[in-house]
């Protein structure tokens, strides 16, 4: 197939998953058990306002109508009001995600950064007691649970050595002296925009635990299947004759062997950002870290459905939208794949 | 001239010989694995006390969930060899319970995912027609929502619970196996055993059971093997959500989650059951590393 009727297939065909995303996230926030008029309204309202909310959140109507006005909005990019902030989700959201991502890129930066030469080490002392020890060492990283490593992270760290903070974005005397506006929602970049270094220094300090606990599960995952790939290559009547000419071995593995070991990598980078996503919402909680996990999860003890609608079609929607770009970003790397 | 006489029962004894001389040859290459041996000692000592919990627990009737108020928050001791949570149960009696919901949920998503997806690929990668279209298109479907997403969606619409949260788990996790074996099956159907299977006049169902089916286990089992741990993780994740087992049945997840709340204080509560969780992970995963190099190499 011809690349750019891949991507043209490839792109059609996330149109189709997202809209049955759209549609298993509204049944789903249907299916919750709870009267949502009465949630909106709050905990001691009367009869008559209850019923009022339901007609004034369209409740009454048959669900096919319902599904259509959703349907409608969501096209508008309108998700509804939340129903314990009362303000729009897509407001709420657009602020939280962010936070999420921030956390999100830098684990991936950092565990591709640390990943890929630590599976290379591994692959050229092949057998050797290094081998061994960054084959445990990156079994351990993929197997442990997020939630007990974050755990961990907080009893070391802080309450043992009290190196790092134990939980939050920003100290709180900070929030007062040196609060940071509102640009872009990245506290890096907008820390840095508006010059607000002593704000800047402290998010970092505080960005350490959260990073560091989701780096290192996505950083094993790359470390092994740079390692297997890498040997697998190395097989190669290529390398062989490259050898055979005498290149030295560690241009031989980064530079010959690595950029065709490259395209499974490639493939796990979207899965680790659907991963990380995920984890997120462990490490937001155990970090009080105000991003989109944090605000989920609130969401699921209070039954605010539109705020679930909105958290649930978002993830959804970069996960979607993660493996297509990995699967075009594959096409364009490795021309054999078909 | 004499004709050469061939022997064939004689032959094919020596062809089970070498089967089981390479059989042989591959477990001793396992248990050449030092980590990967030392692993499958781990997982054979958390099974064994799972299955035996009621007698191998010191104190059985607090590892099912009866408290024991005045031995609250206790640190490791001889009495209480990991301590005590905020109820005063050993910690030990309830990670040999809470054992079992790992042990036997991570094995029973795998095994069911396996016994759904596999007959699946087999069937869609041997009848490429409308059928197999059909089960593929599923496959990819299910497998582009994020899993852990839908596993939580599911949990949440059905109510809390063990058994909600393994078939929820199940739900995104076959698709998988229907997806490896499809793959094999297509590339196996042209071999030359398949056509003479064909042109011999065996049905279709007896083909794909007798002749495909052996021959697609290995990836398969490897499979099963490296996926028993994300799925006690997986298990382990809903039930710190407190979308697993319910309380006050011993479960790693549940309580790694109640023991966050005294997690400064008394560390043990949480960090035992967190820890017994790290350990029996990481044992099926070099364990199911240590078998899929073992069975590669020929």
């Amino acid at each position: 197939m011809a690349l750019p009727l891949f991507i043209v297939k490839r792109l059609a065909g996330l149109a189709g998953l997202l809209l049955v995303l759209s549609v298993l996230v509204f049944f789903f926030t249907r299916a919750i058990p709870g009267d949502v008029a009465a949630l909106y309204v709050g905990g001691n309202a009367k009869q008559e306002q209850i019923e009022k909310a339901r007609i004034e959140l369209g409740l009454d109507k048959p669900l096919y109508v319902q599904y259509q006005r959703y349907m409608g909005r969501l096209f508008k990019g309108d998700l509804g009001l939340s129903l314990r902030t009362h303000r729009p989700v897509l407001k709420d959201l657009s602020q939280k995600i962010p936070m999420s991502l921030e956390l999100v890129f830098l684990a991936l930066f950092f565990a591709v950064l640390l990943g890929i030469p630590i599976g290379g080490i591994a692959a050229i002392k092949q057998g050797t007691w290094l081998d061994e020890f960054i084959k445990w060492f990156t079994a351990a990283a993929v197997s442990i649970p997020i939630f007990f490593l974050a755990l961990l992270l907080q009893l070391i760290f802080f309450d043992q050595l009290g190196w790092f903070p134990l939980q939050g974005r920003l100290d709180s005397m900070l929030e007062f002296t040196h609060p940071i506006e509102l640009i872009t929602g990245f506290s890096f970049m907008d820390s840095l925009i508006t010059k607000n270094y002593t704000a800047f220094f402290n998010v970092a300090w505080h960005m350490v635990l959260p990073v560091l606990a989701l780096t290192l599960g996505p950083m094993g995952f790359i470390a092994r299947l740079t390692r297997s790939s890498l040997l697998e290559v190395m097989n190669q009547d290529y390398i062989l004759a490259a050898r055979a000419s005498g290149i030295s071995e560690y241009i031989l593995y980064f530079r010959y062997g690595l950029r065709n070991a490259l395209s499974p990598i490639l493939t796990v980078v979207g899965l680790m950002v659907a991963l990380l996503m995920l984890n997120t919402f462990f490490v937001e909680m155990i970090f009080n870290w105000p991003g989109i996990g944090y605000y989920a999860l609130i969401a699921i003890t209070s039954l605010d459905f539109p705020a679930l609608m909105g958290v649930t079609f978002t993830i959804g929607s970069v996960y979607v939208l993660a493996n297509t770009a990995t699967d075009i970003m594959r096409r364009l790397v490795d021309p054999r794949i078909k | 001239m004499q004709s050469k006489t061939y022997d064939f029962s004689q032959m094919a004894q020596e062809a089970i010989k070498d089967h089981h001389k390479a059989w042989a040859y591959k477990l001793r290459l396992f248990l050449r694995k030092k980590l990967a041996v030392s692993s499958a000692l781990i997982l054979i000592i958390i099974v064994v006390a799972a299955i035996l919990a009621p007698w191998v627990a010191p104190y059985p009737d607090q590892g099912q969930g009866a408290i024991n108020l005045e031995e609250r928050l206790q640190p490791f001791s001889k009495k209480h060899l990991l301590g005590t949570d905020i109820y005063g149960r050993d910690l030990l009696s309830r990670v040999i319970f809470g054992a079992r919901v790992s042990v036997f949920g991570g094995l029973f998503i795998v095994f069911m995912a396996a016994v759904i997806g596999v007959p699946l690929g087999l069937w869609a990668g041997y009848r490429e027609g409308v059928s197999g279209a059909v089960i593929m298109r599923t496959v990819e479907l299910v497998l582009s929502f994020p899993s852990a997403l839908v596993a939580m969606a599911v949990s949440i619409v059905v109510g809390a619970g063990s058994m909600t949260a393994l078939i929820a788990l199940i739900i995104p996790w076959w698709p998988w196996y229907t997806r490896l074996v499809q793959g094999e099956v297509l590339s196996l159907k042209n071999m030359l055993y398949i056509e003479a299977a064909q042109m011999l006049g065996y049905g279709r169902l007896y083909i794909i059971f007798r002749h495909l089916l052996p021959n697609v286990l290995a990836p398969v089992i490897v499979m099963m093997l490296l996926d028993v741990g994300p799925a006690i993780i997986a298990i382990g994740v809903l039930s710190f959500l407190g979308l697993g087992t319910q309380p006050p049945h011993a479960d790693w997840g549940l309580m790694v989650w109640s023991g966050a709340q005294n997690l400064l204080g008394e560390w043990w509560i949480a960090i035992v059951p967190g820890f017994a969780m790290f350990l029996l992970v990481t044992a099926f995963n070099i364990f199911g590393d240590g078998v899929k190099e073992s069975l590669d190499s020929k």
